[in-house]
């Protein structure tokens, strides 16, 4: 084509496009020209399309975001429901421990001592849970330190080495501990019998015992504070001789022990037991 | 082979223009992709290819935006047919002078739309002077990128090619 048509085609189409522009213009609001209708018709796909890409990649990258977001959160999740385990855990042994530093609290009241938990390491089951073996700490254990729970009397300390300490129990056959029954505050010993149980010695005939009846610690002996129930009558008989024969229940079930707490209290010397009125201290 | 890479070009530009409008409202107030085909379209001086492919971009902008249909479609048939012409009587070898062909094309469909407006619409729109400005400078970035691209993606080929010719060995 040559320069010349092509100019004439030019002037053409730009009073052709003038003319539809011209056209559009005296009715504003009225329908649209065939051509753009046409135009808007070939075009609006592509928007479409667009749009529609747009709308999935938007979703793609939304949901990407989101599992990125999702995965982060499932393993700071996962870190802290281990977190949280551990801290149950370590929470739950608190409240076991705030548990038995209530009882010593409430038991401290009571009796006016100071007390320190000790945890038991060893039972001997051999000779019928006669001796339990504490975790201490070192050099704060002494010998004959009374050993008790909340439910009352367990021994005394027979043996202190290191972080380790060894208590007697009251239901050892060689355990005597000066009792008294709470009801009457008639005084007499209390002697292991094995078994697990426990006998009160001389108490006379003529005292009044009742089946019942809850044993004290008297705080004769030296060693155990007054006041510390130790058990509970269970059968009371006469005696062949002056004494009544008095079987005891102990008021701790040692089975169920894996804690106890020692008193910290000094026993009475040796020396002071055994000195004589006229004697010089 | 032409009118079909043109055609190729347009529906590049529509999915760009639409995209870009989506992602940044201002999109297609700063840049035209239209009238960077058109000019490209018509820098090989061929005053009637740049004359209908300004009226095909025009009428395909003029369906994206609002106004009377037609009114890009004359200013960017008048662009490509101009800008055609021009470089026939120009000679244009270096990037500035490819800057300024795509800034004076954007500035001169500026100009007629704005003229065209004032004649035909009873209360056209003011032009927002920045926007102007910045459409004429994108424009000429742009097209002298398109232009430098296009020229390295042709030598690139010719390199190939000939390199590749070379290789041929005729046995006696």
């Amino acid at each position: 084509m040559t320069e010349v048509r092509t100019r004439w085609l030019l002037i053409l189409l730009v009073l052709g496009q003038l003319f539809l522009l011209a056209a559009q213009l005296p009715a504003p609001g009225t329908q649209a020209s065939f051509l753009e209708t046409a135009a808007l018709r070939a075009v609006a796909p592509f928007a479409n399309v667009v749009a529609a890409g747009a709308r999935l990649g938007g979703a793609v990258v939304q949901d990407l975001a989101l599992r990125r977001t999702l995965v982060a959160e499932n393993r700071r999740l996962r870190t802290e429901v281990v977190e949280l385990r551990q801290r149950t855990i370590h929470l739950e042994g608190l409240e076991e421990s705030v548990l038995h530093l209530t009882e010593a609290v409430e038991y401290a009241e009571g009796a006016n001592y100071p007390l320190v938990l000790a945890d038991i390491v060893f039972i001997d089951h051999t000779s019928w849970l006669q001796t339990l073996v504490l975790s201490v700490k070192e050099g704060t254990v002494s010998v004959n330190q009374p050993a008790v729970v909340a439910e009352g009397l367990v021994g005394r300390v027979v043996v202190a080495s290191g972080p380790y300490a060894k208590v007697q129990l009251i239901t050892d056959r060689s355990a005597s501990v000066g009792g008294m029954i709470d009801r009457t505050h008639r005084q007499g010993v209390v002697r292991g019998a094995g078994r697990g149980s426990l006998e009160l010695d001389f108490v006379p005939l003529q005292a009044d015992v009742r089946v019942g009846d809850v044993v004290l610690t008297a705080g004769i002996d030296g060693i155990y504070p007054r006041g510390i129930p130790v058990g509970t009558v269970v059968a009371v008989e006469p005696g062949s001789e002056l004494f009544h024969n008095i079987r005891l229940s102990p008021r701790v079930d040692f089975g169920v022990l894996d804690v106890v707490y020692l008193i910290e209290r000094e026993s009475v010397p040796e020396r002071v037991k055994e000195a004589l009125p006229d004697e010089e201290p | 082979m032409r009118s079909l890479r043109f055609a190729a070009a347009l529906v590049v530009a529509t999915l760009i223009h639409v995209a870009g409008a989506r992602l940044f409202p201002d999109f297609s107030s700063a840049i035209d992709l239209f009238l960077l085909i058109v000019v490209f379209n018509a820098l090989d001086g061929n005053t009637l290819a740049g004359m209908l492919g300004g009226l095909a971009a025009g009428l395909v902008t003029d369906a994206l935006t609002g106004g009377p249909f037609g009114i890009h479609g004359l200013a960017d048939t008048i662009v490509g047919y101009g800008t055609a012409y021009a470089v026939q009587r120009l000679v244009i070898q270096r990037v500035t002078g490819v800057f300024q062909m795509f800034a004076l094309a954007a500035a001169t469909q500026q100009a007629l739309l704005m003229g065209v407006s004032l004649l035909l619409l009873p209360s056209p729109e003011a032009p927002r002077i920045l926007w102007l400005m910045v459409r004429i400078v994108s424009s000429g970035i742009l097209g002298s990128a398109l232009y430098l691209a296009d020229k390295r993606l042709r030598s690139t080929a010719e390199g190939w090619q000939t390199a590749r010719s070379s290789k041929i060995r005729f046995d006696k």
